[in-house]
């Protein structure tokens, strides 16, 4: 029995071929006369077979190519997924494509030309420089203007406080009109506006009053500047391109010691 | 006198064809170096020339740590995404296939224990009582016939699967590289860092319990 247990331990060996030749003799022998032992080497052996005859498994028929998914993901294009709108399937079909290609087109041109209808008057930086009316009553200040520079050319007028009224004859806009709509300029940066603005102050021994950032995010300037300088003013800030005045805004002496106090206001 | 300088020569040229053979020799033991060397540097077309020689392979291997074609399906692509990207660490000491072998045998372990944990063989595997080895017997068709035969039939495959999943992780991976891929002990030794003589007594272990369970199920 312990001669079983011992060759029980040698199958390996004996089933690899790998016992030497005296060793296996000696097996061999065993095995032709102990019956439980010569057939429990043959269901070790049937084993071993039965090992290394299972079916080869084979991988899916997509297996290669869900790998290389997982291996090299796609990045996301713009260029493909504008190729896959127009392939016919199995994304969009091709007239879809085509007429979400025009109503994208349509868009982005309404979009270049008339960005204030699409985005409303208060888009973009603006300047908004209310009339010296403005400045009796503060809360004038606070009027965003409904008109751009786009639809504003300068006025090639005499400007000053004593300039007559033109009368809507001339096509000037009146007063009244000029209170509700504040004249609007549209500038490329809030900051450049202001520097623009200061560089021209000093020639006109005007100054800043008050610089003032509103809790809405606009920017209140308050400019200082004698009368006489407002046409000056004006003028300056027209050949910069910056704003348009008419005369009969500035009516009365609304600051201190001859000078009016002019209210800017920066719309972002 | 006249001979010495003639007898360098032949050394010389003698040791130039050693060398040149060397280098041939060499560079046939692995075939792969070239396209890892060329995967690393980013050729698609040199990994998936590696992915295709070894991925049925390494399916084949999956299915038999899992059992489950969806498992191996998943194992398979996780084994061959970690090869993809460790490929900078194949240092080139063994060959590519030892390597890649030694990932997936790791990560076939890994995942068998894993599954194993969630109970994911107990409902699978087939049940040792009595009435259902009667039952296991009702599926062989004929036990008299040729024992090889016999083997080759699905039921007995699903046997031996089954009893492949009851082995515990280190002999299931010995079974798996010898028996079913067959691979030499020395590769065995070097895919799992074992000596030879602790891969052929677990060897021996493993198939003897494998041998027990088909004696228990076919007898």
């Amino acid at each position: 029995m312990k001669q079983c247990e011992q060759i029980n331990d040698l199958y390996l060996e004996l089933h690899d071929g790998g016992l030497d030749q005296e060793m296996g003799a000696s097996l061999k022998s065993h095995l032709g006369a102990c019956p439980t032992c010569r057939d429990d080497f043959m269901w070790y052996g049937l084993t071993v077979k039965a090992l290394s005859n299972l079916e080869e498994m084979s991988p899916p028929p997509n297996y290669l190519q869900q790998l290389n998914a997982k291996l090299y993901p796609e990045k996301f294009s713009i260029f493909d997924y504008f190729k896959q709108i127009f392939t016919a399937t199995p994304y969009l079909p091709l007239p879809i494509g085509i007429s979400a290609l025009a109503v994208v087109a349509v868009t982005a041109g309404m979009l270049i030309k008339y960005p204030e209808r699409i985005f409303g008057p208060g888009a973009g930086n603006q300047v908004a420089m209310t009339s010296p009316a403005a400045a009796v009553n503060p809360q004038m200040a606070n009027i965003v203007s409904t008109r751009a520079i786009s639809n504003i050319r300068p006025f090639p007028v005499a400007y000053g406080p004593s300039a007559p009224t033109a009368g809507n004859e001339s096509g000037f806009p009146s007063v009244a009109q000029m209170m509700d709509n504040n004249l609007l300029v549209k500038s490329a940066r809030v900051d450049e506006a202001i520097e623009s603005l200061k560089r021209v102050l000093p020639n006109l021994r005007g100054k800043l009053v008050e610089n003032k950032l509103q809790p809405t995010g606009e920017t209140v300037l308050a400019v200082s500047i004698p009368q006489q300088a407002y046409a000056g003013l004006t003028s300056e800030l027209v050949n910069l391109g910056a704003v348009s005045v008419r005369p009969e805004t500035f009516t009365g002496n609304n600051g201190a010691g001859g000078d009016v106090l002019l209210y800017i206001k920066f719309v972002r | 006198m006249a001979a010495f300088p003639e007898t360098i020569i032949w050394c010389l040229c003698l040791n130039i064809i050693s060398l040149l053979l060397v280098s041939v020799f060499n560079s046939n033991t692995d075939d792969d170096r070239q396209l890892v060397k060329d995967s690393v540097k980013g050729d698609r077309e040199a990994f998936n020339t590696l992915v295709e020689k070894y991925y049925k392979k390494i399916y084949n291997l999956a299915y038999r740590f899992v059992g489950d074609t969806e498992e191996a399906n998943d194992l398979a692509q996780e084994i061959f995404t970690a090869a993809f990207q460790n490929l900078k660490k194949f240092r080139g000491d063994a060959k590519f296939s030892t390597w890649l072998f030694q990932i997936a045998t790791n990560r076939g372990k890994n995942r068998f224990k894993y599954l194993k944990r969630r109970g994911y063989f107990a409902n699978r595997s087939m049940p040792d009582g009595d009435d259902d080895r009667d039952s296991s017997q009702r599926m062989i068709p004929d036990f008299s016939t040729n024992p090889e035969t016999l083997l080759a039939g699905k039921q007995v495959q699903k046997i031996v699967q089954d009893a492949i999943n009851e082995l515990d992780p280190d002999h299931k991976e010995i079974v798996i590289l010898r028996d079913i891929e067959g691979f030499s002990y020395d590769e065995i030794a070097q895919i799992l860092n074992l000596p030879e003589g602790t891969t052929k007594s677990r060897l021996h272990r493993a198939r003897m319990v494998v041998k027990e369970k088909l004696k228990k199920v076919l007898s």
